[in-house]
């Protein structure tokens, strides 16, 4: 591996070595400092692609009468759109978890992969990777079709529409992208369900694409308010 | 105590030292370890960015996740800088720090990395912990600083990134906090413990070294020390050795002188002898002749003053041979049975002569019973009482001499003979110097009394020999004097006992007078004698003697001749009956020809002619092969009876001889 040497500590030290040992001192601390800029540099860019937003989009208020999914049976649902490949959703996944943990009514859980074809193994693995994170999920494999219907466009968006068929959550649960913890979107859901009361809340949605699109717009998770700067489609 | 002080001084400063080197280890060994654990989060890193976000995504479309390029390239540039410092700065705190601060980044990175898991947060505690191996607190709080500046930062610009909201964000961000200052603060003071310890060690180690110095220091002395004891001893056993040797030298020396003391004494007794025997011999061969008594009275004097003159000189040389045997150590002491009334019987004998002649009585007597026979030498004790009751004689003009014996068994037995005189006694200044040898009573006594002043520090050698001693009991000046000489008593098993009776007091029997002498001179009538013996005057001496007793003597003047005409003698079938050889003669000496002739099977008597100096030349005598001696000086009866003892035995039968000699 690395050569350990130890310097032999100095007795009697000329003035030119003194001299030598600052300056050589002042460079390395030079270096130092350009190297921690360089680091923060790269921190703030990493973070910076982390804090991205999706597209925004309006999923319909309510329940839409054309959709392929089932109707809610007088129960509340959950849905999540994830894209079958982004890493990040599975912080949302996780979230998920734990938000609905602390449910004590039935939801109904619907996962819909989104442009998932209906080739068996892929499917398997989805439903593994599915099952293992959300239970009692029921999972649907979408081309692409039920995303437009509902109008979304970035993976890991949550819509919880109540038991009248309003929507009452849409957006995030993850505070950025593919990053596990409190969030705007996971505090307002968690509080829906405990509170049963509320109204539309609305999070970023922090999460890979789910069509190829020109552009994705950025929105930033602001501390002091929880409203997205959206802009129109 | 300078001498602690400056000890001390010393130690610390080495204490010091050792304290910086264990230091400065520590920080490059952890600084390696860093290095390469930099490394490995790097690829970790990249590898976890691929594992859970290779792509990003938009509908079908995918691109390299920009995860996994932040992964590469800014989880490079994080381990970059501090991985250089390890390897080119080891040991200087700007590496550790910066270490520390790319940790910290690292532990961010990865958070992100793998989407904010709650697990990737342990990364920030094991990172404290790792960083804690450097024993060095300040790198503690610079990671710590980090993560609280990326919190503040990211809190300011991306607050949703950090915590949700604001009111729970505010104690999550504490949770956080204490969760981190926790650990911060128990391993601050591990730190500050393990830097305790260090200083410790290193404090012991100093000591050692200091303690190690000074036992090699005093090593060296002893060691110094011990060479020259060593030396100093190996000194000591040459001269030992030399001394011995000188010693031995010395030894021999005194041996060879001793020796040569002894030969001298041999021989010049011998020499001496031998003349003595002429002049005595021939003295008393004058006094014989038929003539004499016609000689005027001058001429009778004459002969008899030289007799008397030769007694006393030979007596002289008797007593000085003797007394330088004792003196030399050579007294050989014999131990054989002898009838105690036969050796006072003896002595009473000897002297009767003198004490009839100046009119003393003679008596002996036993006052306690006393054993037949005992154990001694019979010579020496004889000796002794013949020398103290001869001076008793001498110095006795009136009354008379009795010897007293007694046996006394305890302590140890001893027997006790008591000489008591009416002569002139001695005062108590006389008595001081009695036992001396050369000293008498006093230089009137050798004038009036005679005498050599060596018998009574010989008798008394002698007694002590025999295991007792010669003491004055009482002495007093005019009455006269009682000495007492006892001897140890060596008694056989069941020995009888002599009962004194009164009465047994001995009359003196007739004095010898000369008829009684030339009663033996017929008793070697013919018989043929062979004398070997090189002085011309004691040939003519005692080949006069033995034919005036009627032998026929035939006269040799060496051992060969001796041999040569004995054994000629022999073959012509008219051996001789008895050899008379002197010992010491020139070409063959007496031993070689009696060894030689009874070599020869030659069984006839033959008879040594010793100067009687030591007791050992009888025994070579004997051993040689002789059959008996006659002394020298000749004692002219004691001659003619061995003779005509041993010329009997070889004419006579053995009856006949038993009972001649009954």
């Amino acid at each position: 591996m690395l050569s350990v040497t130890t310097p032999s500590t100095p007795t009697s030290v000329s003035r030119d070595v003194i001299v030598r040992n600052n300056w050589r001192c002042f460079r390395l601390s030079l270096l130092a400092s350009v190297w921690i800029t360089a680091v923060a540099v790269g921190f703030f860019l990493l973070l910076d692609y982390k804090q991205v937003a999706g597209e925004a989009s309006t999923p319909p208020a309510t329940w839409p009468e054309q959709s392929s999914l089932p109707t809610p049976a007088g129960r509340p649902t959950l849905l999540v759109f994830s894209h079958p490949h982004c890493p990040c959703t599975r912080a949302t996944f996780r979230e998920l978890e734990q938000i609905l943990a602390q449910v004590h009514f039935r939801i109904d859980v619907r996962v819909i992969f989104v442009g998932v074809s209906d080739e068996p193994a892929a499917s398997e693995k989805i439903s593994i990777l599915s099952s293992a994170q959300l239970p009692l999920a029921e999972i649907y494999c979408d081309e692409g079709e039920l995303a437009r219907q509902f109008r979304v466009k970035t993976s890991g968006h949550v819509l919880f529409y109540n038991a009248h068929g309003e929507l009452r959550f849409s957006g995030g649960v993850t505070a950025s992208r593919g990053h596990e913890g409190d969030s705007c979107g996971g505090i307002a859901l968690t509080s829906w369900i405990r509170t049963g009361a509320g109204d539309l809340e609305t999070a970023p949605v922090f999460g890979c694409p789910l069509f190829v699109s020109p552009q994705t717009q950025g929105a930033k998770c602001d501390l002091t308010s929880c409203e997205v700067a959206v802009t129109g489609e | 105590m300078k001498m602690q002080q400056e000890l001390d001084s010393q130690t610390l400063a080495e204490c010091d030292r050792l304290f910086r080197e264990h230091q400065f280890r520590v920080y490059a060994h952890t600084d390696a370890v860093f290095a390469g654990l930099m490394l490995v989060q790097w690829l970790g890193g990249v590898v976890l960015a691929i594992w859970i976000s290779p792509s990003a995504w938009a509908g079908d479309t995918s691109r390299t996740h920009p995860h996994v390029i932040a992964g590469i390239i800014l989880g490079g540039i994080i381990s970059l800088f501090p991985t250089l410092m390890a390897i080119f700065f080891p040991c200087k705190a700007l590496t550790r720090h910066s270490i520390a601060i790319g940790q910290a980044f690292t532990s961010s990175l990865l958070i992100h990395l793998s989407g904010g898991r709650i697990e990737t947060h342990f990364h920030i505690f094991g990172s404290l912990a790792f960083l804690a191996f450097y024993r060095d607190w300040r790198v503690l709080i610079t990671y710590s600083a980090v993560m609280a500046a990326d919190h503040v930062f990211r809190g300011l610009y991306w607050p949703q990134s950090v915590y949700g909201v604001l009111s729970p964000g505010i104690w999550r961000s504490l949770e956080h906090a204490s969760w981190v200052v926790f650990e911060d603060v128990f391993l601050i003071w591990s730190c500050f413990r393990a830097q305790k310890e260090m200083r410790e060690i290193a404090l012991n180690q100093a000591q050692l070294q200091q303690i190690n110095s000074s036992i090699e220091d005093r090593v060296k002395t002893r060691t110094e020390e011990l060479d020259c004891e060593r030396a100093r001893v190996h000194e000591y056993a040459m001269e030992l050795e030399a001394k011995n040797i000188q010693l031995d030298i010395e030894r021999a020396n005194a041996e060879a002188a001793n020796h040569t003391k002894s030969e001298f004494l041999a021989n010049m007794s011998h020499e001496i002898r031998t003349p003595m025997t002429a002049i005595l011999g021939y003295a008393e061969m004058l006094l014989e002749d038929g003539d004499v008594l016609r000689a005027p009275e001058r001429r009778i004097d004459a002969i008899r003053t030289i007799m008397r003159n030769g007694d006393h000189l030979l007596t002289i040389i008797n007593d000085i041979l003797d007394l330088s045997k004792i003196e030399a150590g050579k007294m050989v002491v014999e131990t054989l049975p002898i009838s105690l009334v036969q050796m006072l019987e003896d002595v009473r004998s000897l002297m009767q002569v003198k004490a009839t002649a100046k009119g003393l009585a003679l008596t002996y007597r036993f006052i306690t019973p006393a054993p037949q026979v005992i154990h001694t030498d019979p010579t020496r004790l004889r000796q002794v009482l013949v020398n103290l009751v001869g001076n008793a004689v001498k110095f006795t003009e009136i009354g008379g001499v009795s010897i007293e014996c007694r046996y006394l068994e305890s302590p140890i037995p001893l027997l006790q003979f008591d000489v008591i005189d009416t002569g002139v006694g001695m005062s108590d200044k006389q008595l001081v110097n009695l036992f001396n040898p050369f000293t008498q009573a006093d230089s009137s006594t050798t004038r009036q009394f005679g005498g050599t002043g060596l018998g009574l520090s010989i008798s008394r050698r002698l007694a002590q020999a025999l295991g007792g001693d010669v003491e004055v009991v009482e002495s007093l000046p005019g009455k006269g004097t009682r000495i007492r000489f006892s001897i140890r008593a060596n008694l056989a098993e069941g020995a009888n006992l002599i009962q004194p009776t009164m009465g047994d007091v001995c009359v003196a029997l007739r004095p010898k007078d000369e008829s009684e002498r030339s009663s033996q001179i017929a008793h070697l009538k013919g018989v043929t004698v062979l004398l070997a013996e090189d002085g011309p005057d004691n040939q003519r001496l005692i080949s006069f003697v033995l034919r005036k007793a009627g032998a026929e003597v035939k006269v040799v003047e060496n051992g060969r001749l001796a041999v040569e005409a004995a054994l000629a003698a022999q073959a012509e079938g008219s051996p001789f009956d008895v050899i008379l050889t002197d010992m010491q003669m020139p070409e063959m000496d007496g031993y070689e020809a009696t060894a030689l002739l009874r070599a020869e099977n030659y069984r006839g008597p033959i008879i040594a002619l010793t100067a009687h100096a030591m007791a050992g030349d009888r025994d070579r005598c004997m051993a040689a092969g002789c059959d008996d001696f006659a002394t020298k000086p000749i004692n002219r009866g004691e001659l003619i009876d061995t003779v005509a003892k041993h010329a009997l035995r070889g004419k006579l039968s053995p009856q006949e001889l038993q009972v001649s000699q009954s």
